[in-house]
């Protein structure tokens, strides 16, 4: 049993608790970026061949990357229609 | 590497690196304690820099590296490492004491309880990957903590982000490193990928200069790299708009330590560089100083003023580092770190103790400044000491470094090409306009007599104490015995000629330190003397252009608007094609159900009056209930579908399991 794995399921559970309650989309973006970083612990040390996890970390990194300014960009828009990014206002997918 | 005694104490762990780290964490406590504990690991940083210091005392020339494996992927490795050298070290300990100085400073400056901890946290952030990229011998780990730095320096000049135009002073320092950034990493991947160096220590044994088909690109990649963090020529404007931070973060970040970084790259990226990227370089920091100089003077805001005399004053380091003699660059960054830091605490004070009520609370404007009857002499002291050093006179720390810088471009000039001796007239002239501005900056500040000032008036002592530290520290005695740096190493301002001065050139090099004397304190008489009148009369036009910064940022500004047009444009362009798009569907739509008459939402309209006959009425009770469930479980929220999907997947994890 590597331990490490404890770590990347505390950083998941985390990060999804964190999504599922917090009513800040913000903050509900970050959990999400947690979620992201359990997933690249989990393939750094499952890895078969030195190198292989290291590479997907860099693919995820990159990804996360793209997802956070994804995330802001509808963020911003969240707000320019709501006037708040508050997650309990923004109920138009009745 | 040194001997074993020495070595071991050279652990990693001593590094002041991680102490303003340790500070950034126990900013948990109380906000009562934090000033306290962000002070002390401040000052251990600052003496963990001393004791590296001492070492260059019984060991000129050492130097050690370490490499902590980081990423190791097939065909690719970077490691995470650090060197020590004097370079690295002296540099080092100039961040530590300022940051120091800094600290005591902001503990009375930033009095707002709230504002205090995110103040700590911002400076010690800077001050570790300050720290950080100085000791940063890998190209990858370097470029991590340049972008720190330049994140850290974001949040500063953005520190009151209630204030409109300070949030667009951060976007626009920010925007303009990061074009620079984007250069600095081009040039580095090149090295990394094609030169397979990927340190800087490397660099120096590679013979870089030989393999013609990288040394056609990379030494222009990484020229421009470091312009826009030293606000250099083209790359300049953001400087003097990040004064919207706190005042000791501009003196910490905007004036001593950060804005060196650019230097310290190119004094460390000198193996790459031939004489002709060389003379780039020395043309780009001579233009900056006079471009510096010149804007400082047209202006009313002392800080905005010290910002453009900064600009000038590192247009001077890069020309040092353009003759190749980083030595005389290092020196004039460390006595221009504590003078003009310095003098920036000092606006600070004015700024905040010495303006008159009369005048108007937002503009800085002529004799807004009176200097209260019990501190006039001692501030008359303090700021002339400062002022002499940037002018660079003799006796004065700024003398020093600003004759080694001329001796070694007079020596350029002497034997090589014919553009080093326009370098060389460019920074004579940026001599005598350091002179103008410093005699404005003292009539801006010193010369209202007749304003309301209140006797009994008391500066507290921690905004005392660093500026008169930073001015006792830029008298030149302090400085004569630093030996770490080799050559210069008794530098008394005659023995300086004696080891400088080239053969050739023998009688140039005594008549120059006489001559640029004349010109800065004849600068600096004109600069006072002539504030005097309310506008110089037949220089009327020279001084609009000084105001508005030879109308660079309007061309900026203007080739941005080109850019903003255009996109509007085609913007406007793709939206009709994509509403043609739109209207092209519905064409298509009717066409279908033209024969039965039926639009598509007819349809379902119709199935839903029938659907509605159809159920009978004892089943409607059964139907309410069920309405009411699926309402809580359609209620809007993306994250009550989330919660769902995440217990449907524990379920079928469950269920496949069994």
């Amino acid at each position: 049993m590597n331990w490490t794995y404890i770590l990347s399921l505390i950083l998941f559970s985390t990060g999804l608790y964190i999504a599922l309650s917090r009513r800040n989309a913000i903050v509900v973006l970050m959990g999400i970026e947690l979620m992201f970083n359990a997933a690249a612990i989990n393939f750094l040390i499952s890895e078969t061949e030195p190198g292989e996890g290291q590479t997907m970390i860099l693919f995820i990194l990159g990804i996360a990357a793209a997802e956070a300014a994804t995330g802001m960009a509808i963020i911003l828009n969240l707000f320019e229609r709501f006037s708040s990014i508050d997650t309990s206002d923004t109920t138009l997918l009745k | 590497m040194g001997d074993p005694q020495v070595h071991s104490l050279l652990k990693l762990i001593y590094l002041p690196v991680w102490f303003p780290l340790a500070g950034i964490i126990f900013l948990v406590l109380p906000s009562s304690v934090v000033k306290y504990s962000s002070l002390f690991f401040q000052l251990v940083a600052l003496i963990a820099s001393l004791f590296f210091i001492q070492l260059f005392y019984t060991q000129p020339y050492f130097s050690a590296t370490w490499n902590i494996p980081w990423i190791d992927i097939i065909g690719f490795k970077a490691d995470f490492s650090f060197r020590l050298d004097n370079i690295s070290c002296l540099i080092a300990f100039i961040v530590c004491i300022i940051s120091f100085l800094v600290g005591i400073y902001s503990c009375s400056y930033i009095s707002s309880k709230s504002e205090q901890k995110k103040f700590w946290l911002f400076l010690l952030l800077f001050q570790f990957s300050m720290l950080g990229l100085l000791f940063s011998n890998a190209f990858i780990s370097f470029f991590l903590f340049w972008e720190l730095v330049g994140f850290s320096s974001f949040l500063l000049i953005g520190f009151y982000n209630s204030k409109k135009e300070s949030g667009s002073a951060a976007m626009k320092a920010f925007i303009f490193n990061k074009i620079s950034d984007l250069f600095l990493l081009a040039g580095f991947i090149f090295l990394i990928v094609k030169g397979d160096i990927n340190s800087f220590d490397k660099l120096s044994t590679s013979g870089f200069i030989n393999s013609s088909e990288l040394s056609s690109i990379v030494p222009y990649l990484l020229i421009v790299g470091g312009l826009a963090k030293s606000a250099q020529f083209p790359l300049q404007g953001w400087l003097p708009h990040a004064m919207a931070g706190p005042t000791p973060a501009s003196a910490l970040i905007h004036a001593a330590t950060m804005v060196t970084a650019g230097v310290y790259l190119q004094i460390r990226l000198l193996p790459v560089y031939s004489d002709i990227h060389l003379i780039i370089l020395g043309m780009a920091g001579a233009f900056s100083a006079i471009w510096g100089g010149f804007c400082a003077i047209g202006q009313v805001e002392i800080k905005k003023l010290l910002a453009f005399s900064t600009i000038s004053q590192l247009g001077l380091m890069m020309v040092a580092v353009s003759t190749s003699n980083e030595t005389s660059a290092i020196v004039h960054l460390l006595t221009h770190a504590f003078f003009k830091c310095g003098l920036f605490l000092t606006a600070g004070i004015a700024l905040h103790y010495f303006i008159t009520k009369s005048s108007n609370e937002n503009e800085q404007s002529y004799s807004k400044f009176v200097l209260p009857k019990n501190y006039r002499t001692k501030f008359l002291i303090l700021i002339l000491i400062l002022l002499l050093s940037l002018t660079g006179i003799p006796f004065t720390s700024g003398y020093i470094s600003k004759e080694s810088i001329l001796l070694s471009l007079l020596e350029k000039a002497g034997t090589y090409d014919s553009i080093w001796t326009i370098t060389f007239i460019l920074t004579l002239l940026s001599v005598l306009l350091t002179g103008i501005y410093s005699g404005r900056f003292l009539y801006l500040i010193y010369s209202n007599k007749n304003g309301e000032t209140t006797s009994n008036f008391k500066i507290p002592f921690q905004l005392l104490l660093p500026v008169i530290i930073c001015s006792v520290l830029s008298l030149s005695v302090f400085w004569t015995g630093l030996h770490i740096l080799g050559e210069l190493d008794s530098v008394w301002f005659i023995s300086l000629l004696n080891i400088s001065v080239p053969s050739e050139s023998g009688i140039f090099a005594i008549i120059l330190p006489i001559i640029s004397t004349l010109l800065a304190v004849g600068g600096f008489i004109v600069g006072y003397t002539l504030t005097n009148r309310p506008r110089f009369e037949n220089l009327e036009y020279l001084i609009t252009l000084s105001i508005n910064q030879f109308y660079i940022d309007r061309l900026y500004s203007g080739i941005y608007r080109i850019f903003s047009k255009l996109s509007s444009f085609i913007n406007i362009q793709d939206k009709q094609i994509y509403i043609g798009f739109i209207y092209l569907e519905k064409i298509y739509d009717s066409l279908i159900y033209k024969e039965n008459n039926y639009s598509i939402s007819a349809i379902a309209r119709k199935m839903e009056d029938t659907a509605g006959n159809i159920i009978p009425s004892f089943f409607s009770g059964i139907a309410l209930i069920g309405n009411a469930f699926i309402r809580i479980l359609q209620n809007g929220k993306i994250q009550t579908y989330l919660y769902f999907s995440v217990i449907l997947f524990l379920l079928l994890f469950l269920l496949i399991n069994l």
